[in-house]
């Protein structure tokens, strides 16, 4: 009970991101679902452009670690189904409320059945935020910067 | 469904591609990504040759040309292969013709 409570505590963070987050997440979703990407891809940021890969000071850094936790949660409570990239979306929106640059990125691969297969992952300096696990098998067709929002 | 073939007046035009930023290379194959659509392409390595021809404005009568003597296919066969394609690209507004 008592360890439950520290962890509890030690994330406060993410918990009091929840609210923030489901709103981005339900924002994002409808823009993807409403709007062309040549417009959702005017508020990803500049294209083919990436931010600095710099070390972030420890408390922008605890903030990131906050956002990248309560984003890879979140969408799993959400009632409509949540994929990269809307909670790349959402996670950048999130970082760019805090004046923090971010890289999205969209990439694809190919699987064993020689299908396109898309993904979207975001980087902020030196650290990935979202959907950075299966990034690495994917090759980068287009990277948006954000500087803020 | 829009005709696979290209019409009389696309036959006599010149091609040449829009410039499109979002591509990578995958093993032999291109990766392109429409930005207006979202729409994702794979190109298999007679598609990109193609597309890297038409890095430079170039008639259909001679893509014909190159494609049926580097392949070695008649120009029928290269006339049914390549139409379908030219098409996709026009109508994703990757490449353009002119007169």
């Amino acid at each position: 009970m008592i360890r439950r409570l520290g962890r509890i505590w030690r994330h406060r963070k993410t918990l009091l991101y929840c609210p923030e987050a489901l709103w981005h997440l339900s924002v994002c979703k409808g823009l993807i679902l409403f709007k062309s990407f040549t417009h959702l891809a005017e508020g990803l940021g500049v294209a083919q452009c990436e931010t600095l890969k710099e070390a972030l000071p420890t408390p922008l850094l605890i903030e990131l670690q906050a956002i990248g936790r309560v984003m890879r949660y979140m969408p799993h409570f959400v009632p409509w189904p949540s994929k990269c990239l809307d909670t790349a979306m959402a996670a950048q929106r999130m970082l760019a409320r805090r004046q923090l640059p971010s890289t999205l990125y969209l990439g694809v691969r190919r699987n064993s059945a020689h299908a396109l297969l898309a993904h979207a992952w975001l980087r902020t300096g030196q650290h990935w935020v979202v959907g950075y696990q299966p990034a690495h098998s994917f090759h980068v067709v287009a990277c948006y910067a954000r500087y803020s929002a | 469904m829009p005709s696979e073939e290209l019409s009389v007046l696309q036959r006599e035009s010149r091609f040449s591609r829009n410039e499109c930023v979002f591509a990578a290379e995958i093993d032999q194959e291109l990766v392109m990504m429409d930005e207006a659509s979202g729409y994702y392409f794979g190109l298999n390595p007679i598609a990109k040759h193609l597309w890297e021809i038409l890095a430079e404005p170039h008639a259909y009568a001679e893509l014909l040309t190159v494609l049926t003597t580097f392949y070695e296919v008649d120009s029928d066969q290269c006339r049914a292969d390549i139409e379908p394609f030219l098409q996709v690209l026009l109508t994703h507004k990757l490449i353009s013709c002119s007169a």
